[in-house]
């Protein structure tokens, strides 16, 4: 496990998927909150000093140091989220203590804007809440506490936050400000579900001894996380005056978090991780869609290390992923569908291997204590294991397009125009050219991946298929290139010699 | 009565099968009368002549699609350089020519075995070194491969393959030190430039001297074609050249066999002396029309008395594209007069006698009609004599409106002033759009927002500087176009000393913004054109992460606010 430090008797009382894949993938966690998690551990500051009275926060923007203190402290701004979203969000979760507090933090920022010319502060509140709400990330209609906004600026990654009815509608409306801000639940991982961290951990395990890599990486984060940097600093002003308005000790407020452990089977891909990030990230794209490229690019990773994971723990041969973008073959779109299959049996199999720890299960978890250590048992953990491992591999894939159809049968892989996006941008090197094969190799040789050419022999020869699919396999490359070519990626040298290319120039940082 | 030439012609085409020029290296041979007399020069060759007698030896390598004619090339150099015809059963061969230079030439790298192919690079490093010159023709693949025996990266070998400029390299060999080595992929160039070549070869009077004495001549559509197409000459080139300059700009590109395909079926109509000499002993007017170059060139031909699409000439790369764009279903302006006036004295007596021979098509089906409209379209397109401005009127309602623009600025000698105003204010408009989703107020600026992909208006958006319409320029770089020997124009956007390519469908882009046909999903092949001239923009203005603006739309007019924050509050500024 990673790091060396994990806590091994918490590991074994783990449920069966976080033994298999590491803390944690939940179900119910978006593309967006593994993001914006993700980007809030890195933004964080990793150490509080005390001194005497005054307590000082480092390590902001950058990675852990030391793997074994892999704690992160995050103020969850409530009064800053209740000014952006409060207004608009529907009508549960709007607490008359929230409506108060609300009503009471648009007066104060009325009060401190001055306008020089012609307008009301009222109206340029409100101009203020647009400015902010244009940059929504997740509303998905939910409370006005468990919407995000899109990582544009540090002062910008809330950490969760969720209200809870009994107790907020319980609080008096005179309440004190440094109860109410702080009557959430912060910890209860319900959306921010700890997949970002998980990816934090891999990222941290792909940049052990390269502290190149390390610094590159921080660089181009820290850009894209600057992406509107001057709204974080209205952001923070707004967070701060409603601490100083309301006598909200920020640091009663600051909440720790404490990542956890992944297996040590995302070795292979966690450098590949790191060096894919900073290939996109050093691109001259626009930041935001940067950020849409990267939500989708994390959960392909992820997958990939989770399948690794999956046939190390599991004692299967090393997996390929056979995808479908033959636009219509049967033959390619049937093994495709059985190379999804075998991801789900491989995760499935390391979901298992838990079992032993039955014991330790049982008497870890309070919901597990009322089962006995029997088939009925086993086949529960099973179940809440699968919903939580290839689950996710199935919604959120289906969510990025990388798993069709979206609804029915004959789920399979295939990519679509914004995940060869992603790859072409996180294989290659800003301007990068390479021939096809080339690009065919990288995508074997990160992804595991198979559509057509050399790899496919392979693919063969692993599966002991006797049958020839050449054609098949050749229409599959066909559609593979008519995509590249679609999407911009794909040039032809000549008829013998078509190069795949990353358009974008690179940035200067 | 047989014209051998028309047999040639349908050679050249793969609109049916057997058609052994079409896909062979045949065409250069010494078969028949013809080859010879279509034979024309291209401009490359002398630039290649120039490059292996300049300097010391060194190597260059001619590559390309099959098709792209790197035979005929080499055959050209071999021909200009001795005075004779290469010898075809030779693989390899040498001579001497300027300077005293010894120049060896490999005809087909891809004819050798494997090792065989790395030995002749070996020989040809040896001879450089020898101050003498090789030209070797290779497909790419054979060439990657001994490249790559020898040593050099993939990405250095891309790198030589992915350029128009002709640039001497020197190239660093494990056993051999630096080879200078230029390479001319073919692949990259545009070919329009045979167009003219080619079909001013092919209308000499002396190839179609049998059909002057042919009984068919009346009835003959492939001797009215050669007729009307030496009267319309200039405009029909003019035409081809477009179509073909038009898809290269946006990445369709066509090799030499494809192209010389394309015109000899348009001439022919895959007809030949045998089919026309079955024909009734009346001439049929709708049979002459519906087979001239122009109906023919758009891949429709006659057959039971319709202008119907030729479904055998799809074979041919270019009439599929053109059936595909359906280019001859736009609007033009001239269309009042022809098919409401029926004004057809804007053709010369030849072409307009036959349309008023034709015109009782208009009489038919709907459908029929309307085909009967798109055929004198097509005929317009081509035949038509009312000058300039009206070929203004065609490419601007065919082609597009910045294809005119730019089809100006590459044919006149001087720069107008006029274009370029034109060019900046449609650039300036579209990325008014792109960056705040409307077109512009009455302030000349540009606030470079933050904007979220596919969305186009939002009434608050964060500026991150601001850039004014006087600050932008456009500039003009010229650069020599080797396969026509012109001066191409590229056109850049120039602001605070960053240069920016304004390509042909990046200005087409901007012009559809400009005028309100906001695509909300942008052809990703121009999107990533268009987000590199945004960073460059964004890199160039980009304002320290402490200033704030905020720009909002009060209904009518955007509004930009500065807003300073300090311990005391928010500075709004207005």
């Amino acid at each position: 496990m990673f790091p060396e430090n994990f806590n091994q008797k918490e590991y074994e009382s783990s449920n069966l998927s976080i033994q298999a894949f590491g803390k944690r993938l939940y179900k119910d966690q978006t593309v967006y909150e593994y993001l914006l998690e993700f980007l809030l551990v890195f933004c964080s500051p990793k150490e509080k000093i005390v001194n005497g009275e005054r307590t000082e926060y480092k390590g902001e923007l950058s990675f852990h140091k030391d793997s074994n203190q892999l704690q992160y402290y995050a103020n969850p701004r409530i009064g800053l989220k209740r000014f952006i979203f409060f207004e608009k969000s529907k009508k549960e979760g709007k607490f008359p203590i929230d409506r108060e507090n609300y009503q009471d933090i648009k007066e104060m920022i009325k009060e401190s804007i001055h306008i020089d010319g012609s307008g009301e502060p009222e109206d340029f509140a409100a101009i203020l809440q647009d400015a902010f709400y244009g940059f929504s990330a997740i509303l998905k209609n939910r409370s006005w506490f468990a919407q995000s906004l899109l990582p544009i600026a540090p002062e910008l990654i809330f950490c969760e936050s969720i209200g809870n009815k009994g107790k907020r509608t319980k609080l008096a409306l005179d309440a004190e400000s440094n109860k109410t801000e702080k009557d959430f639940e912060f910890t209860q991982h319900s959306f921010m579900a700890r997949g970002g961290e998980l990816y934090y951990l891999s990222i941290l395990l792909g940049l052990e001894g390269r502290k190149e890599l390390r610094e590159s990486l921080e660089k181009q984060l820290y850009q894209l996380v600057h992406a509107v940097g001057s709204l974080g600093q209205l952001g923070e002003f707004i967070q701060k005056k409603w601490e100083v308005h309301e006598g909200i000790q920020r640091e009663k407020q600051m909440q720790k978090y404490v990542c956890d452990f992944i297996p040590k089977g995302y070795k292979r891909r966690a450098e590949y991780n790191c060096r894919e990030l900073v290939n996109l990230l050093s691109a001259s794209l626009n930041e935001l869609n940067k950020i849409e490229y990267l939500g989708m690019g994390m959960m392909l990773q992820i997958f990939r290390m989770m399948h690794e994971q999956a046939c190390i723990r599991a004692g299967i041969e090393e997996p390929v992923w056979l995808l479908d973008v033959s636009r219509g073959n049967k033959n390619i779109r049937k093994m495709s569908e059985q190379s999804f299959l075998e991801f789900g049996e491989a995760v499935t199999a390391a979901n298992i291997v838990g079992l032993q720890n039955i014991e330790s299960i049982r008497s870890g978890a309070a919901k597990y204590k009322k089962y006995e250590p029997d088939e009925t048992f086993e086949m529960k953990l099973k179940e809440d294991a699968e919903k939580n491992t290839f689950g996710v591999v199935k919604a959120l894939g289906k969510e990025i397009c990388f798993v069709v159809p979206k609804k029915g049968a004959s789920e399979r892989m295939t990519l679509s125009e914004d995940l060869i996006s992603f790859l072409v941008m996180a294989l290659l090197k800003p301007n990068q050219k390479v021939t096809l094969d080339t690009f065919y190799e990288k995508l074997y040789e990160h992804y595991g991946i198979v559509i057509g050419g050399k790899q496919s022999g392979l693919y063969s020869s692993q599966k002991h298929i006797g049958q020839n699919y050449e054609i098949d396999f050749r229409e599959n490359e066909k559609g593979f290139l008519q995509l590249l070519r679609d999407s911009g990626y794909l040039r032809e040298l000549s008829d013998a010699t078509a190069i795949v290319m990353n358009p974008y120039e690179g940035n200067r940082i | 009565m047989k014209n051998g030439f028309v047999s040639y012609l349908n050679t050249m085409h793969n609109a049916s099968g057997s058609n052994e020029h079409a896909i062979a290296e045949n065409n250069i041979n010494d078969k028949d009368n013809f080859s010879g007399e279509i034979l024309f020069e291209r401009n490359i060759t002398e630039k290649i002549i120039e490059k292996l007698c300049e300097g010391l030896g060194k190597i260059v390598i001619l590559t390309g699609h099959a098709g792209d004619g790197k035979t005929s090339i080499l055959q050209e150099i071999v021909r200009r350089c001795t005075g004779k015809e290469m010898d075809a059963r030779k693989l390899q061969d040498d001579f001497i020519y300027r300077n005293n230079r010894h120049i060896h030439y490999v005809k087909d790298m891809s004819e050798h075995e494997k090792e065989e192919q790395i030995q002749i690079f070996r020989e040809a490093i040896q001879a450089v070194k020898r101050e003498e010159s090789v030209i070797l023709i290779s497909n790419t693949g054979p060439l990657f491969h001994a490249l790559q025996e020898l040593g050099m990266e993939e990405e250095r070998i891309i790198e030589l393959l992915d350029t128009t400029r002709l640039k001497e390299n020197q190239e660093n060999f494990r056993e051999y030190g630096p080879v200078p080595i230029v390479v001319v992929n073919l692949a990259l160039f545009d070919n329009s430039d045979i167009i003219g070549k080619f079909l001013e070869k092919t209308l000499q009077e002396k190839l179609w001297s049998d059909c002057q004495n042919c009984e068919k001549r009346e009835y003959c559509p492939i001797c009215f074609n050669q007729e009307n197409m030496r009267e319309n000459k200039k405009q029909i080139m003019d035409f081809c050249e477009w179509y073909y300059r038009w898809n290269f700009e946006h990445g369709e590109r066509f090799t030499v066999r494809q192209i010389l395909a394309h015109l000899s079926y348009a001439i022919t109509g895959n007809l030949n002396c045998k089919n026309i000499a079955k024909l009734l002993g009346r001439r049929n007017q709708k049979r002459i029309l519906y087979n001239t170059f122009s109906n023919l060139f758009f891949g429709f031909h006659y057959e039971k008395e319709l202008s119907l699409r030729d479904v055998d000439a799809l074979q041919i790369k270019p009439i599929a594209l053109i059936q595909k764009q359906k280019l001859d279903t736009r609007k033009i302006p001239a269309e009042y007069a022809l098919f409401v006036q029926n004004n057809l004295h804007i053709f010369r007596p030849k072409m307009e006698e036959l349309l008023e021979a034709c015109q009782t098509g208009k009489t038919g089906m709907l459908e029929e009609k309307k085909e009967y409209f798109r055929v004198m379209k097509r005929a317009y397109f081509m035949y038509h004599q009312k000058g300039e401005q009206e070929n203004i009127d065609i490419q601007k309602a065919v082609f597009s409106e910045m294809f005119s623009d730019y089809m100006q600025l590459q044919n006149s000698e001087r720069i107008r002033k006029d274009i370029i105003m034109n060019i900046k204010r449609i650039t300036f408009q579209g990325l008014h759009v792109l960056f705040m989703g409307t077109p512009p107020d009455e302030d000349d600026k540009i606030y470079l927002t933050a904007r979220r992909r596919g969305r186009m208006m939002q009434n608050v958006q964060i500026s991150q500087g601001v850039i004014y319409k006087d600050s932008l320029d456009i500039c003009i770089e010229e650069k020599e176009n080797m396969t026509n020997g012109k001066k191409e124009k590229i056109i850049q956007l120039f602001y605070n000393n960053v240069y920016m390519e304004l390509k042909l469908p990046v200005l087409e882009y901007f012009k559809e913004l400009e005028s309100g046909l906001i695509q909300n999903k942008i052809d990703p092949r121009l999107s990533q054109g268009v987000e590199n001239i945004k960073a460059k923009l964004y890199q160039a203005r980009r304002k320290s992460r402490e200033d704030l603006t905020i720009v909002y739309s009060n209904g009518t007019k955007f509004q930009k606010t500065e807003v300073t924050i300090d311990e005391n509050g928010i500075w709004v500024q207005n």
